[in-house]
């Protein structure tokens, strides 16, 4: 270290608030790669490294973000006093120019004990979006030390800001800080920023509050959030149908010709079943079944976030979450759990207090995923609703009604465990509702698509592969004359009487737990007694097979009950062990709805069976 | 003359503006609040109202921040009262 800053011909230090940029600043001038990240605090310790500028060297210092010198936090002591003792030969002072208050305060306490200075005001094109001009003139001449604007992501005004440093290191520039007494900065800051800024509350702000008024009032607040949630579900229903139809009769395909090939060089029976009854069929069921609706909801829903609109909808709802010890930005991960749970719980990165967060993890699984709302969707056609166009009109209330009832089991569940975890303090709420803003469409759609999208896929599939050997497995290795299938179907029959359902629903529910997707085939597998998962053609099929097992309305209202209410499938499970870093707490979520689930069908049935209902 | 009034924050009414006085120490979100802008001496204004009424977003410094009524104990803010 020594040993550079013998070299160096000058050194400086870069100094500021927390979250202004100093890090990507500091990366911009050095050409070094420190991880920079949205959040504040993300540099803890001073990092060093240098440039060089008009055949200098200068070697530069980030110093921790402080909001004062009067040294509150590690951070800040650290950061007062590198100042006071380092004597650099100049500080550079990085402030937000859409904050320029805030960040004034703390260069002026730092201007008070120190002489040499630049201010930087990074982040200029931000605050030129959000209506912001700073006039670094006018700013320069009534703080004495050069000022100027730099945009350090973009790596604008970074030459101006080097020749500056310079100016000062060299005495080019002599500083004359014009401070004011201990104190005062809070005031003069306000003045400062008063006297230099200029906010356009254009046009855009104005009518952002108009849309805002709307957005959040009393009357159309809700209804319009509820109606942009049954459009958002409404599309991925509808354009999901084509494109899965198209896949399953790829994959079809496919299979025909992995089966000619399997057959030509003569593979073992067992191989070939194993493979493409099992592990291909599988695979490819998942993927034509979950690919479609992922594809378009989540760039949709990405659409919606980038827009600025799931703020308001957490803003708008959270007073019911708070009630029961929640986030109202748990909101916006129960509606990507409806997409798909794993990301509903990686969602719940988005809100700060662990407690709130825990909660929201636990709790996302009671909103049912792609891979459930089909099973749900068919047994209300078959079983509550008629055909036709009221049939339709009908299930489609009855789906709302459900899910509802979904939404009012996560709050019912997250009173419960706000009360049970109490100890752990309830956490503050800030939510920062930004500016609406049109989102980059490609871009967009590239990200979710990738992000999100191929990222499930890829960790259902590689789930969905070994499920799809042990499921073959099951239904054709023999026992004593029956399949091992057919041995766990007869084991798990009390139970699955027991709550309203019967053995062969229990197994597939229990082989279901790599993917959802696969319940109702298997189901279908072990009632037609055959060796490979099937589909069935139409709802009448299924009525059909269904109802030759004894199903009744009482029968597909437990179902219902146990497909919301049942433990997460495994990619859910892994990622909530991936996000929380617990096993405790994944343990909890696949017990809860579980229990819950089947104490809910075992009151169900009993009732049936007393004849008080149905 | 002006006269001066010290409330918290959640008191001020819609559209009512006042400028941050204190951030009590044990309020659980002043660093938070810090970050996002929201410090002594900073001009605030409440600008929306949520359709159940809890929580209100608040303006400061062009930054556009959503606070429940109970977050908002440990936040005074100085209004002119009258003109």
């Amino acid at each position: 270290m020594t040993e550079m800053t013998e070299k160096a011909d000058y050194t400086i230090a870069l100094a500021g608030n927390p979250n202004v940029g100093k890090s990507t600043l500091f990366n911009a001038l050095t050409g070094l790669k420190q991880h920079t990240g949205n959040w504040t605090g993300k540099t803890v310790e001073g990092c060093r490294g240098s440039f060089c500028h008009q055949g200098y060297r200068v070697l530069a210092e980030d110093l921790p973000g402080a909001y004062s010198l009067s040294a509150f936090s590690r951070e800040e002591a650290l950061t007062r006093q590198s100042l006071l003792e380092n004597h650099y030969d100049c500080a550079v002072l990085v402030l937000d120019a859409g904050l320029l208050q805030r960040s004034l305060c703390f260069a002026l306490e730092v201007l008070s004990v120190c002489d040499r200075a630049v201010v930087c005001l990074n982040l200029a094109d931000e605050a030129r979006r959000k209506g912001i001009t700073v006039d670094e003139k006018a700013l320069q001449e009534r703080l004495g030390v050069p000022v100027v604007q730099s945009c350090a992501l973009k790596k604008q005004g970074l030459a101006a800001l080097k020749d500056a440093v310079l100016a000062v290191c060299a005495g080019d520039f002599v500083c004359c800080p014009k401070r004011c007494l201990n104190g005062e900065e809070q005031q003069r800051a306000a003045q400062l920023a008063a006297a230099c800024t200029t906010v356009t509350r254009g046009k855009k702000q104005a009518r952002d509050r108009r849309l805002d008024r709307v957005l959040t009032s009393k009357l159309f607040g809700l209804p319009l959030m509820a109606l942009l949630t049954a459009a958002l579900f409404w599309l991925t229903a509808v354009g999901a149908n084509v494109p899965s139809q198209w896949l399953a009769a790829l994959f079809g395909v496919m299979k025909q010709n992995l089966s000619t090939f399997f057959t030509w060089c003569h593979a073992p029976k067992f191989l070939s079943g194993i493979f493409i009854d099992g592990v291909f069929t599988t695979l490819s069921w998942v993927v034509a079944v979950m690919l479609p609706p992922m594809a378009i909801f989540f760039p949709l829903f990405s659409l919606l976030e980038d827009a600025g609109l799931l703020p308001r909808i957490a803003f708008n709802l959270d007073r019911g979450f708070a009630a029961c010890g929640a986030h109202g930005k748990q909101s916006l991960c129960m509606m990507m759990g409806l997409g798909c749970n794993a990301c509903g719980v990686t969602g719940c990165r988005i809100i700060e207090s662990d407690r709130a967060r825990n909660i929201a993890v636990v709790t996302n699984n009671f909103m049912p995923c792609n891979g459930r709302l089909p099973i749900l969707i068919a047994l209300l056609t078959l079983y509550f609703t008629g055909a036709g166009v009221f049939g339709t009109l009908a299930a489609a209330l009855l789906m709302a009604a459900v899910l509802t009832g979904c939404v009012g089991l996560t709050l019912l569940c997250s009173l419960l465990l706000s009360k049970i975890w109490h100890k752990d303090g309830a956490a503050g709420f800030a939510l920062e509702l930004p500016p609406y803003r049109v989102p980059p469409l490609g871009k967009t759609l590239v990200r979710s698509f990738l992000d999100r999208t191929l990222r499930v896929l890829g960790r259902a599939a590689a789930v969905a592969a070994p499920a799809g050997a042990l499921i073959w497995l099951c239904a054709n290795v023999r026992a004593g004359g029956d399949t091992v299938l057919q041995h766990c179907v007869r084991f798990l029959e009390p139970f699955g009487q027991f709550i309203g359902l019967d053995g062969a629903v229990v197994t597939a529910l229990i082989l279901g737990f790599p993917a959802n997707e696969t319940v109702l085939p298997v189901l279908l597998m072990t009632y037609t007694g055959g060796g490979v998962m099937q589909d069935f053609s139409g709802y009448a099929e299924l009525s059909a097979i269904l109802g030759a097992h004894g199903w009744t309305a009482a029968t597909a209202a437990c179902m219902i009950v146990m497909t919301v209410c049942r433990f997460p499938c495994s990619t859910a499970c892994l990622t909530i062990k991936k996000e929380t870093g617990s096993l405790r707490l994944t343990l909890l979520s696949m017990a809860l709805p579980t229990a819950l689930g089947v104490i809910i069908c075992a009151v169900l049935s009993m009732l049936h069976k007393l004849q008080l209902f149905f | 003359m002006k006269q001066t009034e010290q409330k918290p924050l959640h008191a001020l009414a819609l559209n009512e503006s006042g400028v941050v006085s204190e951030i009590a120490p044990e309020c659980r979100l002043r660093s938070r609040l810090r970050s996002l802008g929201l410090c002594e001496g900073v001009r605030v204004t409440a600008v929306l109202r949520s359709p159940f009424g809890d929580p209100v977003a608040y303006e400061a410094d062009g930054v556009l921040l959503a606070l429940r009524k109970r977050d908002c104990e440990g936040i005074t803010v100085q209004t002119e009262g009258g003109l």
